[in-house]
């Protein structure tokens, strides 16, 4: 029941989303047809001629009815520049940044997790120093500047797992410290001292008491990745030349292809809404499991 | 090395204190039309180097691809992107606190709502619309940064509410409550002053992600408008001049510093887990 109300929930929460992105388009002062698309300027660069565009003159509610149909019939509208469904070319693309998302969130969880528990579990200053340093100085370094390090560095035709190392590494520093902050916090459970009290190594009792626990975080930070890295791949595709939804978006501002950017803006925002949705119904499914997993606390 | 050794510590502080103050007054004296000597102002050429040239005692930091000096450009970049993090920082925090405040003192269904918003609003993606933006207002820095506060006051905005709703039944506003003081009254007299120390604990966070974002699309000329100096340019310089290592090198490290700077000591500072302390002594003892 809680789940169904979880999805339901995502339901409204992505009509009420794709409304917010109508309606900041809809605000943009003057035609943005006219405004944007200067036609001697785009004679020279494409031979074709502009499709017929979404944003029509008109009342507002006869945009948003047609800006509606096109979602309803899953194209998405039209772009400016291709003349090709919307949805069509952000399916085309995003295999490139799905895989890569994908890979990433693995090695972004062993990263993160392995830090944490050496933060957490050294027993010398030594190693509890180059923790903190390696995680502050991840922390501190943007994105864009590992990658350019990296695609400097090394040989060509790595790009994918360039991209991965550089989302790892920009993503693992955040989930160490927030995955060390909840642990540190289960160390003041009583289970978790009742277990040290008992003699069992400290270690072992991260291990076989604490990480769990943070399976939780797993699920709850899944939008935030999403939101990370969606912000990265747009810097991150168009230096290393990945054809993912990244550089989908730079070439369509380069194009001043609107209807793509609104278009991406609909399907990254919608995308991290189900994931939320995805994780709350997960959770409402498994929460008696968690709960049991603690189910000797107090 | 000891990190914790105090004057290594203050050092570094007193150092970054100076570099950032340092950018701002020149930003600040460059805008209002003081005319700086040529060696520091952003915009002037030296014609008698081939660019870019290395570090040396002419330009300690070296030059970029026009033959600019790295070390000015880069304190006037700091200057230039510090001001638009507090562009930032300013306006997500007034919307933040004000919506914040007035959400936890409706009902709670509207509370419900007004959450729900704050989550689709935050859900907005900043780089793709900010490149919607950039077709319409073309180097326009206020647009960008307004349309980043616009989409970063959500996280503020819950915690804030969440903090006022636990205050709600705190003594003081309980007090204040049953002098018949109105909600506005309540909210601006007892609750808001409360608010300050997590208003406190958003703001380095809001500047060093409004640094990150406008360094990303500096990274593409979509930042500043060119030629203002801006943190990234020379990046991009870089992957064209790639034995030019001062191109990178020290963007880096002012860029890594800054963030450094108002982030790392929110997220990593933390007490560490002391197991001789909590763990063995008074904590186990009394459970």
């Amino acid at each position: 029941m809680r789940g169904f109300k979880a999805l339901l929930a995502t339901l409204v929460a992505l009509t009420l989303y794709s409304f917010l992105v109508f309606s900041l388009y809809w605000t943009i002062p003057s035609d943005p047809v006219a405004g944007i698309l200067n036609r001697s300027s785009l004679t020279f660069l494409h031979s074709t001629s502009p499709q017929p565009l979404r944003h029509t003159p008109g009342p507002f509610w006869k945009q948003a009815q047609l800006f509606y149909e096109h979602i309803l019939d899953g194209t998405w509208g039209v772009s400016f520049w291709t003349g090709s469904s919307v949805l069509r070319l952000i399916l085309d693309r995003a295999p490139h940044t799905l895989w890569i998302a994908l890979a990433s969130l693995f090695v972004t969880y062993c990263l993160g997790i392995g830090l944490a528990y050496l933060q957490l579990g050294a027993n010398n200053r030594t190693v509890s120093f180059l923790t903190r340093s390696s995680i502050a100085l991840l922390l501190s370094i943007p994105a864009f500047c590992t990658c350019i390090l990296l695609f400097i560095l090394s040989p060509a035709g790595i790009s994918h797992l360039l991209a991965v190392l550089v989302y790892s590494l920009s993503a693992a520093p955040y989930l160490a410290v927030l995955v060390y902050t909840h642990l540190k916090a289960e160390t003041q459970t009583p289970y978790f001292q009742a277990a040290l009290a008992k003699g069992l190594n400290l270690r072992q009792v991260i291990r076989k008491h604490l990480l769990p626990s943070v399976v939780g975080q797993l699920l709850a930070y899944l939008p935030f990745w999403w939101a990370l890295w969606v912000g990265t791949s747009l810097v991150i595709e168009p230096i290393l030349q990945i054809p993912g939804m990244g550089l989908l978006a730079f070439e369509s501002f380069r194009n001043q292809d609107v209807a793509v950017l609104v278009g991406l803006a609909l399907f990254y925002g919608s995308v991290r809404i189900l994931l939320g949705g995805l994780r709350d119904s997960l959770f409402a499914l498994t929460h008696e499991k968690w709960l049991g997993v603690r189910a000797y606390e107090p | 090395m000891n990190r914790n050794h105090p004057s290594l510590k203050h050092f570094w502080n007193y150092f970054f204190l100076a570099w950032t103050l340092l950018g701002l007054v020149l930003v600040v004296l460059d805008s209002a039309g003081f005319l700086l000597p040529d060696a520091l102002q952003p915009f002037w050429i030296d014609s008698e180097i081939s660019p870019p040239t290395s570090p040396s005692w002419r330009h300690p930091w070296g030059t970029d691809e026009l033959g600019r000096d790295l070390l000015v450009r880069l304190l006037f970049g700091t200057g230039y992107s510090l001001l638009f993090g507090l562009e930032v920082a300013l306006v997500s925090s007034a919307i933040g606190m004000a919506v914040g405040l007035f959400l936890s003192f409706l009902p709670v269904p509207l509370q419900r709502l007004g959450s729900l918003s704050i989550d689709l609003v935050a859900s907005l993606p900043f780089l793709p619309l900010a490149l919607l933006v950039l077709l319409w207002y073309p180097g326009q820095i206020i647009a960008i940064g307004l349309l980043k506060a616009l989409l970063s006051w959500g996280t503020l905005a819950q915690a804030a509410r969440l903090q006022s709703i636990k205050l709600q039944s705190s003594p003081m506003v309980l007090a204040g409550r049953s002098q018949g003081l109105s909600p506005f009254r309540l909210a601006i007299k007892y609750v808001m002053p409360a608010l300050i120390p997590t208003l406190h604990g958003f703001w380095p966070l809001f500047i060093a992600s409004s640094v990150l974002s406008l360094a990303s699309l500096d990274l593409f000329g979509l930042g500043m408008p060119i030629p203002y100096p801006s943190l990234s340019e020379t990046f991009r310089q870089f992957l064209e001049h790639t034995e030019a290592w001062w191109l990178m090198l020290f963007p880096l490290l002012v860029l890594a510093s800054l963030v450094h700077y108002f982030m790392t000591p929110q997220t990593v500072d933390q007490p560490r887990f002391s197991r001789y302390g909590s763990l063995h002594g008074t904590q186990i003892s009394n459970p």
